[in-house]
């Protein structure tokens, strides 16, 4: 009797084994990208590693692409077209087009909430200049077929320079259900589509969304920033800005600048966040306090006297940051995240709820203060 | 009688305590009334483990001036008590629900996506039936040798988030509203007690009333500061909002990890990791009650009334996948407001029995 529900019971345990699939069937994605459609709302855009591709990578990459009315219908075709059964398991970006994101319709495309299909929450997100398959094949790379090294560089290019937001889906969800901050996502373009204005405007910088002015064996480059006024998309703030938008929000680490002195002369400065920024909120006004250190590059071509270069970066660094706080509160962009002080002096949700934040953004008045250690020679970041 | 309670340590129970009081904590609640006033479940879940501590020294207290080893000897052989006994008996076998169904919810939701519950729940059935079968002993020990484990996979779990921490999150913080932080704290009642009552209903295979009481408080204490750095973490990575449409947050919390980060994917090793305990804890509950009502109402052996326990409780959480709303509805109130089950019954329970005046004789 005990052998018999000793088998009965282990017959229990197999059920994972009903409506089971060999691990052969599948084909995995790696990006997901999504644009507005012609005879749908939507269309969505899939690179897909395909195993068995040439003898040297083994791997072969494939851009395919559907139309649709949500992310459901889109799996749901995308998996009827392919031969092999689509994971999502490995998709590690996620491109939405430019498109979509600048009157908002992005948002009632992600009804993935439940996590089916298998997409990781805190997957990169990035927007795109469409079309969003010229994008995705311009990353692609038989150095790196599986685009790890191209993906880890778009987050390292955020650590090490500033130059873009490195932003998960979990972080743009959340800018968007609440009024905390806004949501700044990295810019992604192909180069041969030109420059793209940038929001702030002034001096002219290298780096620009969508286009970045160097030479490189990808057809695609991300750098940049794309802001967000809730779920619409307001502007594009090139590298330099996003860098000073970094610095209020806390995860600016490191980074370059470029600036032209009083005398004619340039001067290339490394910075780096010594501490977190302190700000205060209080009355309508807010008072923002950034620690940062700068390794003068080539100090040889800089004439100025040691003090007077440290006046002048700082206060040339507090006036870029009022003028992109303008540029932000022209669009009514909180990307700089005031939302979250303010959010800090309620004691009641409904309180937080019931205060009308984005109309007392429009006339924050805000203080920079920049605290500057400045040193001279290092090699640059 | 066989009742399978065996004889075990301070260590063992402390050990069964604290695992079920960990999960109880976290994974006992519906996410979405947790943080209806914001995000105070860590305020919470402290205040709840206070609430439990204080009613469980009350009861050794009891205990200690009365005599007795664990709850079935307050309850003694008044009608009146033993009636009291049914509502505490519900009230673990609905502690017991709560984190199972939470698990279940997770499994065919994230991980077996194209599966349903009934076939997920096959799954829990076996072990649950098994466990409950075996009794107290074989529970608190395999809850002695899964502790170091599973306080490895909390701590990594919760450092495998911490690039997503982020302290705004919190805010803002409901002081303002002490009504549905205690109303909320109330209803959490059940989750922080359940471990140290069923203690109290085992009490006897502590060997000594000191070491339960002793094993009650290190293992509630211990627990309870866990599940509160749990709640804390979790609210520091999702605000009150994103919680509230969260099914199950701390799954969500161990998938929020960029994919260069090294802990990628430690999400289904930490979850069955976490099931396991979770499965630990319904079947520690659910033996708990069936040894009070075996005890209370003269069942000779535990078993049978354990595996209907089990069966009962696992097709309860059936029900609220496949039934009416209005059956998931009814649930969930009992969820809310199953403090009562414990509040009201338990004070009567500690109460002095009268006694009766010896008839004289006559003749």
């Amino acid at each position: 009797m005990r052998r018999i529900l000793l088998i009965l019971l282990c017959c229990m345990f197999f059920c994972g084994c009903m409506q089971s699939k060999n691990i052969d069937e599948y084909a995995y994605v790696l990006n997901v990208g999504v644009e507005r459609g012609t005879t749908m709302p939507y269309l969505v855009t899939a690179l897909i590693s395909v195993p068995g591709g040439t003898e040297d990578t083994k791997v072969e990459n494939r851009v395919v692409t559907a139309e649709a009315r949500s992310f459901s219908e889109a799996y749901e075709t995308l998996n009827a077209m392919y031969p092999s059964r689509l994971s999502f398991a490995r998709a590690s970006l996620l491109a939405i087009g430019e498109d979509l994101c600048a009157d908002g319709a992005q948002t009632g495309f992600f009804d993935f909430a439940l996590g089916k299909p298998d997409l990781w929450p805190n997957l990169r997100t990035v927007v795109v200049k469409p079309p969003v398959r010229d994008v995705f094949e311009g990353l692609i790379s038989e150095a790196d077929p599986s685009l790890r090294k191209i993906k880890t560089a778009a987050g390292d290019l955020s650590d090490e320079s500033g130059l873009t937001a490195d932003t998960g889906y979990s972080t743009y969800t959340e800018a968007i259900g609440d009024k905390r901050f806004d949501a700044m996502l990295a810019y992604a373009g192909v180069n041969e589509y030109g420059l793209t204005p940038d929001l702030v405007g002034g001096e002219a910088y290298p780096y620009v969304g969508g286009s970045l002015l160097v030479e490189s064996t990808l057809k695609t480059s991300i750098a940049g920033s794309a802001v967000f006024d809730g779920d619409r998309m307001v502007g594009i703030l090139d590298g330099r800005h996003t860098m000073e938008v970094l610095m209020v929000t806390g995860a600016f680490r490191k980074g370059e600048m470029h600036y032209t002195l009083p005398d004619g002369g340039t001067l290339r400065a490394a910075l780096y966040r010594m501490r977190a920024p302190k700000i205060r909120l209080k009355n309508g006004e807010a008072t923002v306090r950034l620690y940062l250190k700068a390794d003068v590059i080539e100090p040889e071509t800089v004439l100025m006297e040691r003090n007077a270069l440290k006046a002048y970066l700082a206060n040339r660094l507090e006036t870029e940051l009022s003028a992109v706080l303008a540029a932000l509160q022209s669009v009514n962009s909180d990307a700089m995240g005031f939302g979250r002080f303010r959010a800090a002096q309620f004691r009641s949700a409904s309180g937080w709820e019931a205060c009308n934040w984005k109309a007392e953004y429009k006339t924050l008045r805000v203080t920079f203060s920049v605290t500057l250690m400045l040193s001279y020679g290092v090699k640059g970041v | 009688m066989n009742l399978r309670i065996g004889a075990f340590g301070r260590q063992e129970s402390a050990a069964m305590v604290l695992i079920a009081a960990f999960f109880g904590g976290c994974f006992g609640m519906d996410s979405c009334v947790l943080h209806e006033h914001g995000n105070a479940s860590w305020i919470v879940q402290i205040i709840a483990t206070v609430q439990a501590l204080l009613l469980f020294e009350g009861t050794v207290w009891v205990l200690r001036v009365r005599g007795g080893n664990d709850l079935s000897a307050l309850i003694g052989k008044s009608r009146f008590k033993k009636t009291l006994a049914a509502p505490l008996i519900l009230a673990l076998a609905l502690a017991a629900m709560q984190p199972l169904e939470q698990f279940l919810f997770t499994m065919t939701q994230y991980v077996f996506t194209d599966s349903k519950q009934v076939t997920a729940c096959l799954y829990l059935l076996p072990s649950l039936f098994l466990l409950t079968a075996l009794g107290a002993e074989t529970l608190v020990r395999t809850a002695r040798i899964l502790l170091p484990i599973m306080l490895l996979s909390i701590i990594a779990a919760l450092l495998s988030g911490i690039g997503q921490y982020h302290l705004y999150r919190i805010h803002p913080i409901p002081l303002r509203d002490p009504f549905g932080i205690f109303s909320l704290a109330g209803a959490a009642q059940v989750r922080a007690a359940a471990p140290l009552i069923a203690l109290l209903c085992i009490g006897e295979g502590t060997q000594d009333r000191m070491a339960m009481r002793s094993a009650g408080r290190i293992g509630a204490i211990a627990g309870g500061l866990l599940a509160t750095a749990s709640l804390f973490a979790l609210s520091m990575t999702f605000t009150y909002t994103q919680l509230q449409d969260m099914p199950s947050p701390f799954y969500r919390m161990l998938v929020e990890v960029r994919a260069e980060n090294p802990t990628l994917r430690l999400d289904r090793a930490v979850l069955f990791l976490w099931l396991g305990g979770a499965i630990l804890t319904a079947a520690f509950y659910l033996y708990a009650a069936s040894v009070l009502f075996a005890k209370t109402f003269g069942v000779r052996d535990v078993r049978p009334v354990a595996l209907c326990l089990s069966g009962i409780a696992i097709t309860l959480i059936l029900v609220l996948y496949y039934n009416s709303e209005t059956t998931a509805m009814i649930l969930k109130m009992l969820y809310r407001y199953a403090w009562v089950l414990i509040s009201v019954p338990f004070p009567l329970i500690l109460l002095k029995p009268k006694r009766r005046k010896p008839c004289a004789a006559s003749y």
